[in-house]
């Protein structure tokens, strides 16, 4: 079913579409911001670069990753796949699901704008370089405009995902034809993470807001006394969330994928629903573990460090039942699987390093160091990531109607867990030796393992050229896809989506 | 003609594709930082004669490797072995170029006591098992290296079938290669221009080359998955074309005319070897071989010739390349010049006096020494010269000392035997070393020798071909 807008129709497979490209673009933008960073960082000197333009690099590849690559890919795997799921005809509300997209397009260019006016020569226009969480005053006192068009990007952002999370809510609230007892994991892992965007973004929305009114009313929220403090708090209560906004669909993708090309039904089903909203109530309450340095008191720090440590228990839960599922299991090394098992691998090591950074003392010496750069990339690039391509290879038949090439698709899978592990094994090692992160300069006795650490980016690089070309075949070549793309009817676990 | 039955399924394997891409690449990058070794060497202030010894410890490990390689080539391998070297082979290259790219700061990692220059001899041994075991060790390999001997038995294969495949596979593989040594160079001229030096420009090319190999050998190791194709034996041959066939074919039928060489000391046999060979075929392969030496003798201080001696530099508009990065379009132009060379070859061969074509193309290789001296210090005028030591493809299939199947040499007589063949590659390993004490003590010696040598070669091939004699 589809409704109209305009003279175009649109229904849950084009919104898919068009965030998943969306984020195919911005993915790419911003990997490519990693990649000159990391070729800066190949030695010990800054060379021919200047430090401002190597923070502008790391400042605007957090912005574009975080908000304009894995939550339009996050939106767009739901999109493709929560309908048939809960064997809805399509989504509840198409309309506002493509305002919510097209505020993103906006959104991007804004985010964007200090290295488009870069590059077009725009006068006074600049990259910003103040570092994703646009601590003040350094965000506040910047002379670069580029710095309010980012805002207001940010504000875009905060709105269309809050109309695309109240959309997909509704879809599965409304819409949904299934019982909740038989409502699969990956869709509730969608509801909650909707569930959370629609408490988190406003707050992004309200912090914005007070930076663009100190900024162009003077008003000084943010400036002397505890301003900067007061965005801190403001800024990580959004945030913190976010990264279990975009943690929580990749669970439920993995939770997905594994039980299918492992012959079996997911060990857990009720133990995997409840911790995924246990960890959407509790990531509210640790936001504050971002500011162990920032001067709280010791019986505050106690506190949020018990309750960080608190997520470990049901992210703990997630990875048990992943594991059970698997033993015994007559395992297909399928591309989406070895994404997911890849994943789950990479869960494994990020979310240790987690544990580690949720103690105060611990923190306090490594959260200005890379160790802190591996680990949030442990999860994000190894977890969150390859969970994605794992939910995209999976759905690519409903999506497309057409099937890729399972041989490059496996070679971009390698590529990309090897890459990812070379990369961020270095910057591991880099971390505990606890060389300082958002620096451009370094020792040169770090110097051959942040070329390894470069080395393993352009390995992930060449992945995602496999994962084009695949891409581009497919969609020109590729057979059309069964009914039954991946032979799992005669499995048992349910193959809803493909009836 | 025999057709492989995987053969056209296998061109247009995507997988297939990205190995050969990756790989292609990895061998111009491998070769671009080897060319560029040794004026970095100079940059982390050492000089040409650590940069011959270098260079000549590469050569050494390769034959001593090589000789080892062939002695197992022919015990039994399992079908796993190939697939599982070449992999082996392509990672251990990673990790020497990681060896080249770190070289100046591992000891303060590691703590270990070796120096820039110990860990630079780390990674040269480490990248012979490029070009000793690698799956794509027989592209064009710019240097001076005899073509590695055939390695594996296949099925025979008529005259006509052997000769049409031997050459189109040399052809295939000089233009792959210089394919990726093309987009190697143009890649080195970039980084070094925009990194502003050598020193940080060599270590980009060496990461990258890290980069591609890693790849390479994840694309081999996951195309290993598929039983039906693209083992590094499938891979070696659809790079190779039927060219190893011919070798093969063509070897199993000579070496009955080489004596075994058993029971002799390695002199002995090569001196015995020698001697069995006709007077023009022993005057043919010596004359070849002090080309090559002189060749091996020059080729390391090419870099050091044009950056450090004469600094040709490049302004074209408001761009101005530096003498280093200028030195990365002098191999594009060397690469330009060996697809020439390999395109024009079959024709040179069947309408010119095969003889003339080989003469006339060792003495401009030899000249071309003393030309890049002589030159003016025009970019333009000096990559014309790279270009014709490019072109010396054409004449690779009739120098003597490649170990050409008799029927395709243009001097009569029966195989190189590979006691023969062997003094040769050794007879090379110490020219970079003694041409680096030369370009210590004057660079225009030092290429003057060389073009000596080359022209003596020449000379000993004239008499082979008894030019001006009934």
């Amino acid at each position: 079913m589809t409704r109209s807008i305009g003279r175009s129709n649109v229904d849950h497979r084009r919104l898919a579409r068009w965030h998943l490209a969306l984020a195919l673009v911005m993915g790419l933008w911003g990997g490519l911001d990693a990649l000159f960073l990391r070729t800066a960082l190949v030695t010990p000197t800054l060379g021919r670069l200047t430090a401002e333009t190597y923070n502008a690099f790391f400042t605007t590849h957090g912005l574009t990753m975080l908000f304009l690559f894995a939550l339009p890919a996050i939106w767009g795997v739901s999109y493709v796949a929560v309908p048939p799921l809960i064997e809805a005809d399509d989504v509840a509300a198409p309309t506002l699901g493509a305002v919510a997209f097209w505020l993103q397009v906006p959104a991007a260019l804004s985010i964007r704008a200090g290295t488009i006016g870069g590059i077009l020569g725009v006068a006074g226009l600049e990259p910003v370089a103040s570092g994703w969480t646009l601590y003040p005053p350094l965000s506040v006192l910047s002379a670069n405009p580029a710095v309010d068009a980012l805002l207001a990007g940010l504000a875009l952002v905060a709105v269309g995902t809050t109309l695309t999370a109240w959309t997909l809510l509704r879809t599965i609230l409304r819409e949904r034809e299934v019982r909740w007892l038989e409502v699969d994991t990956f869709t509730w892992t969608v509801l909650t993470a909707a569930a959370m965007s629609l408490l988190a973004f406003p707050v992004l929305a309200a912090t914005v807001a007070l930076v663009l009114a100190d900024r162009t009313l003077a008003t000084g929220f943010l400036l002397g006394g505890g301003g900067p403090q007061v965005w801190q708090h403001l800024f990580w209560f959004f945030a913190h969330p976010l990264v279990y906004i975009v943690v929580l669909p990749p669970m439920g993708i993995v939770s997905h994928v594994l039980p299918r090309f492992a012959g079996r039904k997911l060990f857990g089903h009720r133990s995997s629903v409840y911790s995924t909203l246990a960890i959407g109530v509790v990531s509210f309450t640790v936001w504050a573990h971002h500011m162990f340095v920032t001067g709280m008191s010791l019986p505050v720090r106690t506190v949020f460090m018990l309750t960080t440590l608190a997520v470990a228990l049901p992210s703990s839960a997630k990875l048990c039942t992943w594991l059970v599922t698997l033993w015994g299991g007559s395992i297909r090394y399928t591309a989406p699987m070895v994404a997911s098992l890849a994943a789950v691998g990479f869960f494994v090591v990020g979310g240790v390093t987690g544990v580690f950074l949720a103690v105060v003392p611990i923190n306090v010496r490594y959260t200005g160091t890379y160790y802190v750069v591996a680990h949030f990339h442990l999860l994000l690039a190894g977890f969150v990531a390859l969970a994605l391509v794992a939910g995209v290879y999976y759905w690519f038949p409903l999506l497309t109607d057409r099937r890729l090439e399972p041989g490059l698709a496996r070679l971009h899978v390698w590529l990309t867990v090897v890459g990812v592990a070379v990369t961020f094994g270095a910057l591991l090692l880099v971390g505990l030796a606890q060389l300082p992160r958002r620096v451009a300069t370094y020792p040169a006795a770090y110097a051959p393992l942040h070329q390894l650490a470069t080395v393993g980016a352009y390995v992930i690089a060449a992945a995602q050229a496999v994962f084009l070309a695949n891409l581009a075949r497919s969609l020109w070549l590729g057979d059309p896809a069964p009914n039954d793309p991946w032979a799992l009817e005669s499995g048992p676990s349910h193959t809803r989506e493909w009836k | 003609m025999t057709q492989h039955p995987t053969d056209a399924a296998d061109r247009t394997d995507p997988i297939r594709i990205v190995c050969l891409v990756a790989l292609a690449t990895s061998h111009g990058l491998i070769r671009l930082a080897e060319r560029y070794l040794p004026e970095f060497v100079v940059a982390i202030g050492s000089g040409p004669i650590v940069a011959g010894a270098l260079v000549s410890l590469g050569l050494g490990v390769a034959v001593a490797a090589s000789r080892h390689s062939s002695d197992a080539d022919a015990g039994p391998t399992s079908d796993l072995a190939p697939a599982a070297a070449a992999v082996a082979s392509v990672l251990v290259a990673a990790v020497g170029l990681l060896a080249w790219a770190g070289a100046p700061t591992l000891d303060a990692l590691l703590g270990t006591p070796l120096s820039a220059l110990g860990w630079l001899a780390v990674g040269i041994v480490l990248l012979q098992a490029w070009h000793v075991r690698g799956p794509v060790r027989d592209l064009w390999p710019t240097d001076t290296r005899a073509a590695a001997p055939p390695s594996s038995a296949v099925p025979a294969r008529d005259e006509a079938s052997i000769r049409r495949g031997a050459v189109d596979g040399r052809r295939t593989r000089t233009v792959v290669g210089a394919l990726g040594l093309a987009a190697a160079a143009v890649f080195a001229a970039a980084a070094v221009a925009s990194a502003g030096g050598v020193r940080t420009g060599f270590v980009l090319v060496a990461a990258t080359g890290a980069a591609v190999a890693l790849v390479g050998a994840i694309a081999l190791g996951s195309a290993g998955e598929r039983t039906s194709i693209l083992t590094a034996r499938v891979l070696g041959e659809g790079l190779e074309g039927s060219n190893r066939d011919g070798e093969s074919e063509a070897r199993r039928n000579e070496t009955t005319t080489a004596a075994p060489a058993d029971a002799e000391s390695p002199l002995g046999a090569v001196s015995s070897a020698a001697s069995r060979l006709p007077d023009r075929r022993r005057w043919a392969v010596i004359g070849d071989a002090l080309v090559r030496v002189a060749l091996a003798g020059s080729w390391p201080f090419l870099i050091l010739l044009v950056v450090e001696y004469r600094s040709i530099g490049l302004s074209i508009g408001g761009l101005s390349l530096a003498p280093a990065a200028v030195f990365g379009l002098f191999v594009l132009a060397e690469a330009a010049g060996a697809v020439v060379g390999a395109v024009a070859a079959p024709a040179l061969a069947s309408r010119l006096d095969r003889r003339a074509v080989l003469a006339v193309g060792l003495a401009v290789v030899s000249l071309l020494p003393m030309g890049l001296v002589a030159a003016p210090s025009n970019a333009g005028i000096v990559a014309v010269l790279f270009a014709l030591l490019g072109c010396r493809t054409a004449i690779e299939p009739l120098r003597p000392t490649v170990g050409e199947s008799a029927r395709v040499a243009p001097v009569p007589g029966p195989r190189l035997p590979d006691a023969v063949g062997t003094a040769v590659q050794v007879a090379v390993v110490p020219a970079p070393l003694i041409g680096g004490l030369l370009y210590a003590v004057d660079p225009i010696f030092a290429f003057t020798i060389a073009t000596t040598v080359g022209l003596l070669g020449v000379r000993e091939l004239g008499r082979a071909f008894a030019f001006g004699r009934p």
